[in-house]
C-alpha cells in the first residue's frame, strides 16, 4: 500500500530534527513500556513467593508427595528482628517426602541452612544462634526451597525417638504444594487502589504525550497531503505508519529495558522486609503479550483520534478551525470527585458504612479517578485563566506573547505540564496518608523491653518445668514466670502482668487490646493463678533478662536448645515487624513518588523540546523582527512556570484535602506531611523549571535566523 | 464553443456572521483559462474552494460535467482531487519534509503508481522547471519561485483536468512570477487543461482567456475575451 510506504518514508524524513523527534518519541514510548512492565511484575512476585513458601505450612494435613511418613516439628523463631524458621525432621522410612531446595534430607545430627543464615551465623557467637539449630552444618538450602534470597532456615535432621521427645512433632505424608493466596484487606487496600491507579496515569498520560509530538505540525502536512487528494482512510493509514518506527522502537527499547530492570528491582525493592529473586520479577506471559501488543494499538488509536480535525478538511494548511476555548464546565469532575470522597468521609465518620466494605471502596476507587481525570479535564480551562491573569497583571511584551500563546491553545500548553500536576497530587496524598499512618494510635499492650516471650508449642509439662528451671538458672535470667492457659482463659498474677507488658495492673481487664504478646492474644479472661490453675497446661514461659539483644539472644537459644518445638519472641521482634511494615509503605511509596515524579518530568521535558521544534518558525520570525533572544527565553519559561507554578499549587491543596479524606475514612488519624514532603515538592518543581531552562539553549540554535526561510 | 465542465450556480457561504459569496454564479468551460479578480475579502478563494469542492456551499451547486458535486462522499472528491484537480496556492502546499521529486510524485503515489514510474513522472518535469539538479532539495533549501514551479509540476503532475491557482504568485517579484505563470499556462495548454486562477495582478491575469470579477460575493463583471 502506498501510503503505507509514504508514512515510513515520512517518519524518517525531516533531516536531523526528524531524527531527534524520532528518538525522542521511541526514548518516551521505552520508558513508558518499562514501567508499566514493571509495575505488572508487582503481583506475579508476591505470588512466586507465596508458591516458595507453600512447604513452609507443611502440617498433619498436607497431601501425601511420597511412599513414606516424616515426623515434622517447625517452630517460627527470630533472631535481631529477623525471622528464623526452624524445622526439625525425621523420616520414618526409605523413602520420605522432598523437601524443594535440597536433594536429600539431612540425616540425624545434620543441619541445612539458608545462605542468609549461613552468612549470619559466621557473624554471631553460637551461643546465641549456631547453637539453636542443634546440629552441624552440611547443607545449604537451594533457591526453589527459599521464599526470597534473604530468608532464614534451617533443616535440621533428628532421629525419631529424639523428635518424639521434645514434643509437639506432628507426623507429615507430604509437603505442602498449595501457596497460600496472597490477601490485601482493608487500609493496605485503599492503598493499593490508589498507588496502582496513581501510577499507571502518569504513564498512560505520558505515552499519549509521546505519541502526540508534534501533532499540530503534522496535522499541517497530513492536511496538504489530502489536498493533494489522499483519502481520510489513506491520511489515517499514513499517520499511523508514520509514528510505527518510533512505537516499535520503543517496544524493544522498553523490553530491554524491562530485562535489564528485573535484577535492579529484585535487589532495591524489599516486600515484608525482603528482596526478591529476580527469576520471580517476571511479568506473566499473557501480560506481556497484552502490553506489547497493546501498546502500539493504543498509539496507533491515539494517533488516529488526533487527526480527525486535520482530515476533516484539505484546507487544514491555511485555516484551521480553532478548538472552542475552554469553559468553567471543565471543572465539574473533579468538584463531584471532591464531594464524593467528602461524602464518603461523612458516611464512614457517622458509620453509616464500614471501613472494609464494597461501598466504600467502590466510593473512594470511584472519586480518586474523578479527581485524577477531572485534573486532566480541568487543566486547560485552568491554563486560559491563568493566561488571563497574566495578560490583566502586566503589559511587558513578554508577557503579553507568553498569554496571548497559553490563551491560543491551552489545550497543549496544559497537555505539557499535566504529568506534573497528576505527580503533585498523588505525591501529596501519599505524604498526607504515610504521615497518618506514621501517627497512627500507639498500641496500648506490647511486651516489655528484656522481656523473652518462649511459647512452649506442645512439649510436656514436665520438660517445661525443667526447662523453666535451667532457663532461670542461667547468668542471663532475672527470672522466669511460667503462664498457664486453658481455652481462652489464662492464669496470670496481676502484678505478673504488669511486669511482662507495658500495662499497670489492670483492674477488671479481661481481655488485652493493643498488639498483646502472641500468647496472651485471643484471651478471653485473665483470672488469678489458683491451686486449680496450677494444673492447666502451661502455655507460655516468660524471662526476664537484660535490654541488651546478646542476652536476649542467649536465653531464647538456650530456650530452643531446651525446647526445639517452643517459639520465642521478643519487644523488638515485634516491633521490626511494626516497623518494617510501615517502613516498607513509606519506601514504597517514595519509590512510588519518585516514579511519578520522574515520569513527569520526562513528560514536561519531552513536551518543552517539542514545542520548540514545533514553534522554531514563529520564533525565529520574531527574532528577525528584532526581539531579543533573552526575551524569547523568558517567553517560554513564562509560558510553562505560570501554569505550572499555578497548577502545582492547586494540586498539592487538592491532595491535602484527599488525604485528610482517605485517612479518615481509613480510621487513622491525619496529620500534615513532614517537612520532606514540601521539600521535595518544592525541588520538584524546582526540578522541571531546570529541566525546561536546560533545553532554553537549544531556543537559540532552533531561532537562528539563518535557519529558516519565510517565503 | 466547447462544453462547460463547471458550472456553480447560486452559491451562498456563511462563515459566522461573515458573509463570503451571496449567490454567485460561473461557469467554466473545457480547456480555458479563467481569471478571478477583484478586492480582497470579496470572496476569490471561497469561490475557488468551492468550486473544487474542498468546501461545500450552505446554497446553491457546482457541477462537474453536469454531475453535482454535492452529491459525492468524501472518498470520491478525494479521488477527484487525486485525478482530476490540480491546486497550487501562494505558498506552503509542499510537505516540507519531502525532496522536491517526491513532492511531485506525491498525486501518482496516492493513486496507486508504482514508485518507480511515478519518480520517471516526476523526473521528467525537472529540465522543464530550469530546476535541473534540485530534484533532492527539500522545499526549505529553495527560492520561492523554485517551490512554485514545483508546486505547478505537481499539480499537473497526475494529468489533472482542472488546476486551481489561488494567488500562485502573489509572494514572488514580476520576474520569478511570469517564470510560474508561463510554466503554469504552457503546461495547461499542452495537457488540454482548464486553469482556474485567482489573482489581484492585471499582468497575471493577460494570460487568461477570460476575467471575471468577484465582489462583495458575487461574480458581477464577468467578461467574455
Ligand atoms: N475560515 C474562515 N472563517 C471565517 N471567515 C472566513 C474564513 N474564510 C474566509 N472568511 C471570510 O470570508 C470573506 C471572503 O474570504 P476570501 O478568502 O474568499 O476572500 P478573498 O477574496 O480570497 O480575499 P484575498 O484577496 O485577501 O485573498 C472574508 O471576509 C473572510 O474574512
Ligand atoms: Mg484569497
Amino acid at each position: 500500500m502506498s501510503a503505507l510506504r509514504l508514512g515510513l518514508r515520512l517518519a524518517f524524513a525531516g533531516g536531523r530534527e526528524g531524527v531527534a523527534r524520532l528518538a525522542l518519541a521511541s526514548f518516551g514510548v521505552a520508558i513508558g513500556v518499562t514501567l508499566i512492565l514493571m509495575t505488572l511484575t508487582a503481583v506475579p512476585a508476591l505470588e512466586a513467593r507465596e508458591q516458595r513458601l507453600a512447604w513452609h505450612q507443611t502440617g498433619q494435613d498436607s497431601a501425601p508427595t511420597a511412599p513414606d511418613l516424616m515426623l515434622w516439628l517447625a517452630a517460627d523463631d527470630h533472631v535481631r528482628g529477623q525471622d528464623l524458621l526452624r524445622v526439625n525432621l525425621a523420616p520414618l522410612g526409605p523413602r520420605p517426602p522432598a523437601i524443594p531446595g535440597l536433594d536429600r534430607l539431612p540425616g540425624p545430627g545434620e543441619v541445612a541452612v539458608s545462605p542468609a543464615l549461613r552468612d549470619l551465623l559466621a557473624t554471631m557467637p553460637s551461643e546465641e544462634l549456631g547453637d539453636r539449630l542443634g546440629g552441624r552444618i552440611s547443607m545449604i538450602i537451594g533457591e526453589r526451597g527459599l521464599a526470597h534470597p534473604d530468608e532464614l532456615v534451617a533443616v535440621t535432621g533428628r532421629t525419631p525417638e529424639e523428635l518424639r521427645g521434645f514434643g509437639g512433632a506432628v507426623t507429615v505424608r507430604g509437603v505442602h504444594a498449595a501457596p497460600g493466596s496472597f490477601v490485601v484487606t482493608g487500609f493496605l487496600k485503599i492503598l493499593v487502589i490508589v498507588v496502582a491507579i496513581g501510577l499507571l496515569v502518569p504513564v498512560l498520560v505520558f505515552v499519549g504525550t509521546v505519541t502526540r509530538l508534534s501533532a499540530a505540525r503534522r496535522e499541517q502536512r497530513l492536511a496538504a497531503i489530502r489536498l493533494v487528494g489522499a483519502t481520510r482512510g489513506q491520511i489515517t493509514l499514513l499517520a499511523v505508519a508514520e509514528t510505527a518506527p518510533a512505537v516499535l522502537a520503543g517496544i524493544v527499547l522498553g523490553y530491554l529495558g524491562y530485562l535489564l530492570g528485573r535484577p535492579v528491582a529484585a535487589r532495591l525493592v524489599t516486600f515484608d522486609g525482603a528482596r526478591f529473586f529476580a527469576a520471580d520479577v517476571a511479568v506473566p506471559a499473557a501480560s506481556l503479550v497484552l502490553v506489547l501488543v497493546g501498546v502500539p494499538l493504543l498509539a496507533a488509536a491515539s494517533t488516529a483520534a488526533s487527526l480527525r480535525r486535520a482530515a476533516v478538511s484539505p484546507l487544514g494548511v491555511t485555516r484551521r478551525a480553532p478548538r472552542r476555548a475552554p469553559t468553567p464546565w471543565r471543572a465539574l469532575p473533579v468538584a463531584v470527585g471532591a464531594v464524593a470522597l467528602a461524602a464518603a468521609g461523612l458516611l464512614r465518620q457517622s458509620g453509616w458504612i464500614s471501613q472494609e466494605g464494597v461501598v466504600i471502596q467502590v466510593l473512594v476507587g470511584v472519586s480518586y479517578l474523578l479527581i485524577l481525570v477531572g485534573l486532566v479535564i480541568a487543566g486547560p480551562w485552568l491554563c486560559r485563566v491563568i493566561a488571563q491573569l497574566i495578560s490583566a497583571a502586566t503589559g511587558h511584551v513578554t508577557a503579553l506573547l507568553a498569554a496571548r500563546r497559553l490563551a491560543a491553545d491551552p489545550y497543549a500548553a496544559f497537555r505539557a505540564i499535566s504529568g506534573v500536576v497528576l505527580a503533585t497530587f498523588v505525591t501529596t496524598m501519599f505524604a498526607g496518608v504515610s504521615g497518618s499512618a506514621a501517627q497512627s494510635p500507639p498500641q496500648r499492650a506490647e511486651l516489655r523491653d528484656g522481656v523473652v516471650e518462649i511459647r512452649t508449642g506442645g512439649a510436656a509439662r514436665e520438660r517445661i518445668r525443667e526447662s523453666a528451671a535451667r532457663l532461670a538458672d542461667s547468668p542471663d535470667a532475672r527470672g522466669v514466670l511460667a503462664v498457664h492457659r486453658s481455652g481462652g482463659t489464662v492464669a496470670i498474677a496481676c502484678a505478673d502482668l504488669a511486669r511482662i507488658v507495658t500495662l499497670s495492673c489492670p483492674a477488671g481487664v479481661t481481655s488485652l487490646a493493643g498488639r498483646p504478646p502472641q500468647a496472651l492474644a485471643s484471651v478471653t479472661k485473665l483470672v488469678e493463678p489458683t491451686e486449680q490453675t496450677a494444673t492447666w497446661p502451661i502455655s507460655a514461659l516468660y524471662v526476664q533478662t537484660a535490654t541488651d539483644e546478646a542476652a536476649q539472644e542467649r536465653v531464647r537459644t538456650q530456650a530452643a536448645l531446651l525446647l526445639p518445638g517452643s517459639r520465642s519472641a521478643t519487644r523488638g521482634d515485634l516491633q521490626a515487624f511494626d516497623l518494617r511494615q510501615l517502613r516498607e509503605l513509606e519506601g514504597g511509596l517514595r519509590i512510588a513518588t519518585l516514579f511519578v515524579l520522574f515520569v513527569a518530568g520526562c513528560a514536561l521535558t519531552v513536551a518543552v523540546v517539542d514545542g520548540l521544534l514545533q514553534r522554531r518558525r514563529p520564533f525565529s520570525l520574531l527574532r528577525v523582527c528584532g526581539v531579543r533572544l533573552a526575551e524569547l527565553r523568558a517567553v517560554v519559561l513564562l509560558e510553562a512556570a505560570g501554569p505550572i507554578i499555578a497548577a502545582t499549587a492547586g494540586a498539592a491543596i487538592l491532595g491535602l484535602c484527599a488525604s485528610y479524606l482517605l485517612s479518615r475514612i481509613a480510621g487513622a488519624v491525619w496529620s500534615a506531611p513532614d517537612p520532606g514532603y514540601a521539600l521535595a515538592l518544592g525541588s520538584g518543581v524546582l526540578a522541571a523549571l531546570a529541566m525546561i531552562a536546560s533545553v532554553l539553549p537549544l531556543l537559540g540554535k532552533l531561532t537562528e535566523p539563518t535557519a529558516t526561510r519565510f517565503e | 464553443m466547447s462544453e462547460a465542465i463547471l458550472r456553480a450556480t447560486g452559491l451562498r457561504k456563511e462563515y459566522g456572521s461573515t458573509l463570503a459569496l451571496r449567490g454567485a454564479d460561473l461557469t467554466v468551460r473545457t480547456g480555458e483559462v479563467v481569471a478571478i479578480m477583484g478586492p480582497s475579502g470579496s470572496g476569490k478563494s471561497t469561490l475557488l474552494h468551492c468550486l473544487a469542492g474542498v468546501i461545500t456551499p450552505d446554497q446553491g451547486e457546482v457541477r462537474l460535467d453536469g454531475v453535482p458535486l454535492a452529491g459525492l462522499n468524501d472518498r470520491a472528491r478525494s479521488r477527484l482531487r487525486r485525478s482530476s484537480f490540480g491546486f497550487v496556492f501562494q505558498f506552503g502546499q509542499l510537505v516540507p519534509e519531502l525532496p522536491a521529486i517526491e513532492n511531485i510524485a506525491l498525486p501518482l503515489l496516492l493513486a496507486g503508481s508504482k514508485r518507480r514510474e511515478a519518480m520517471s513522472v516526476a523526473r521528467a518535469w525537472f529540465p522543464r522547471l530550469g530546476l535541473d539538479g534540485l530534484e533532492h532539495r527539500l522545499p526549505g533549501q529553495m527560492s520561492g519561485g523554485q517551490s512554485q514551479r514545483v508546486a505547478v509540476a505537481r499539480a499537473l503532475a497526475a494529468g489533472p483536468r482542472v488546476v486551481f491557482a489561488d494567488e500562485p504568485t502573489g509572494a514572488l517579484d514580476s520576474l520569478a512570477g511570469e517564470q510560474v505563470m508561463d510554466l503554469l499556462i504552457d503546461a495547461a495548454r499542452t495537457q488540454g487543461a482548464t486553469v482556474v486562477l485567482v489573482t489581484h495582478e492585471a499582468r497575471v491575469a493577460a494570460h487568461a482567456d477570460r476575467t471575471v470579477i468577484v465582489r462583495d460575493g458575487r461574480v458581477t463583471a464577468p467578461v467574455e475575451a
